[in-house]
């Protein structure tokens, strides 16, 4: 009866499905470090600083002194995506450990809140999902100023709830197993419950959840830069470059493009990483006979 | 009713213990009796023997018996007082213990065996935080593990081994009775004999009683001194483990004991044992 848990890897991933699991892997991991390394060595790389105005360069396309051409104002624009990077990818960092912090604090008091509590954080997870982002953020940068830490608490506003449900829907299932009962039966209260058996077992969710929010993060930050309402000109970021290049997208594509382009490859390093992330970990507990 | 008035201390009781589950089936809701009016006792000292086939509600009431699940009807009673609100679940729990049934989901899979064998200590404050290592390895010692075995995760021990971790965990709070839900049955037959032999030892050295719960009646037999015979949620039989074995008065225990593969075999191979 028992036997079956302590069998290995039975009717588990077979050999060319685990390759291709860590080939997508490894390229997203490959992907996002040469992403994360060009924007932490932007002032190495970069040949002019990224917001270096030279009017008698205005609009080059891609070229030996200027690889990704320049734009309107004639800035060198591979420095201004190395530049636009860095407040890219710290934004999108910061938004999402605080989404997934909220998130998860949420999620595990959905779970392990007394009766009161439980329903009504369900309701706020629930009307939270239901808004329309977009709409929010047009609403709240009417109302003040944009500028960075607004952009940050939106983009936490705007995911924490997707973090929430999936911790809350781990948690849940882990507290209907014995090894919980067993816990209360010795006398242990919720709150110990909650942080020492049941959230290590959310921890491995959280990691995959990470990866694929950063992606999210990396999308949505562009997204409000691009609409005006975050990162305000001159500092560059990838939506914001996008931004300067709307305008002269049929004369000057390279622009709007190039960063789109950043943006894409590591967003895409993100999503490969956090599929195979989730597969591992799916692998792991069919392993651990986790029933 | 006054019969059952033995209100000594350290005597666990259920008395008249009614639990109903909702069933829904093709729309309609349906009652179903897990356990129907039935009580239980166990007295300092002693093994009883819970017995039936799956589904007649003997996990159902030992559950209740620990608080894990609610009755529908009926009440708790622990040293002669019901056990009401939170605050006597805790106090029953210090002295009533559970084994669960299934050693592989009753253990924290992501948790040391050491810590997890620590932790009833720190949650009662048993003893100084410097001296719960050496609680624990005396522990594991006791139910005949290695004291390295605290340094491994559950996923890297054996059924048998994991149910031993779960019953050291039980005592760690020294509990003066035990209930132990079918804790052999997911074993390999020589890991049950070996985990039954430890529990007969155990409860001599420490002063057990035990309420042991099994659908395998040479189980029973080898170690209660007193079996109820559970059928579809009421107990139809019960009284000393020798008598109901000799001397079966219901159908459904002279069902069971004709089950028995080499029935009458295997009580002889005991007689010689004893």
């Amino acid at each position: 009866m028992a036997a079956p848990a302590t069998l290995p890897t039975q009717g588990g991933p077979g050999l060319i499905q685990r390759l291709r699991v860590n080939v997508a892997l490894g390229a997203g991991v490959v992907l996002l470090v040469i992403m994360v390394l060009a924007a932490v060595a932007a002032p190495l790389l970069a040949s002019s600083g990224p917001t270096e105005v030279d009017l008698m360069a205005v609009r080059l396309p891609p070229s030996p002194q200027h690889w990704f051409g320049t734009d309107a104002v004639g800035r060198d624009l591979l420095s201004r995506v190395l530049y636009g990077g860095r407040v890219s990818l710290l934004i999108a960092g910061v938004g999402m450990i605080g989404s997934l912090t909220l998130g998860t604090l949420m999620g595990m008091l959905a779970a392990f809140g007394n009766r009161f509590v439980r329903p009504a954080v369900d309701r706020v997870i629930e009307i939270q999902l239901a808004f329309p982002y977009v709409l929010l953020a047009i609403a709240v940068t009417s109302a003040v100023r944009p500028s960075t830490p607004v952009l940050i608490l939106l983009m936490v506003l705007a995911a924490w709830a997707a973090a929430a449900r999936v911790v809350r829907a781990i948690a849940l299932q882990e507290r209907g197993k014995d090894y919980v009962k067993a816990a209360e039966v010795l006398g242990a209260s919720r709150l110990r419950i909650a942080m020492l058996h049941v959230f290590p077992s959310v921890l491995p969710s959280l990691v995959v959840l990470a990866a694929m929010q950063m992606a999210a993060m990396i999308v949505f930050e562009a997204t409000l830069s691009f609409l005006g309402m975050g990162v305000q000109p001159p500092t560059p970021s990838w939506g914001g470059i996008m931004l300067d290049g709307k305008n002269y997208i049929t004369s000057a594509w390279w622009v709007a493009s190039l960063p789109g382009l950043a943006i894409v490859v590591t967003s895409l390093a993100l999503v490969l990483i956090g599929d195979g992330l989730q597969a591992r970990t799916e692998a792991m507990r069919a392993r651990e006979g986790d029933r | 009713m006054n019969a059952a008035v033995s209100t000594s201390a350290g005597v666990l009781e259920a008395r008249n213990i009614v639990k109903t589950f909702s069933v829904r089936r093709e729309g309609r809701t349906r009652e179903v009796r897990a356990v129907n009016d039935v009580s239980v006792a166990v007295a300092p000292g002693e093994i009883v023997g819970l017995v039936g086939e799956s589904g007649c509600g003997k996990t159902t009431l030992s559950r209740i018996m620990i608080g894990i699940e609610q009755p529908t009807q009926g009440e708790v009673r622990y040293g002669g007082k019901p056990v009401a609100d939170r605050a006597d679940w805790a106090a029953l729990r210090r002295s009533v213990q559970y084994v669960f049934q299934d050693p592989f989901t009753a253990l924290c899979p992501t948790m040391r065996i050491g810590k997890a064998l620590a932790e009833p200590l720190a949650i009662h404050g048993l003893c100084a935080p410097s001296e719960r290592d050496g609680k624990v390895a005396r522990m594991l010692e006791m139910v005949g593990l290695h004291p390295d075995v605290a340094r491994r995760m559950p996923n890297q021990l054996s059924g048998g081994q994991r149910q031993r971790v779960n019953l050291a965990r039980a005592l760690m709070v020294e509990p003066k009775i035990l209930i132990c839900d079918e804790i052999v049955s997911g074993l390999d037959v020589s890991v049950q004999a070996q985990v039954l032999q430890l529990l007969l030892d155990l409860k001599q050295r420490l002063d057990l009683s035990l309420i042991f719960i099994s659908h395998d009646l040479r189980v029973i037999r080898y170690l209660c001194d007193r079996v109820l015979v559970m059928y579809l949620g009421e107990i139809v039989e019960q009284g000393e483990t020798a008598s109901v074995f000799d001397n079966p008065r219901h159908d459904y225990t002279r069902t069971l004991l004709a089950a028995i593969p080499d029935h009458s075999r295997a009580l002889a191979a005991m007689a010689d044992n004893a």
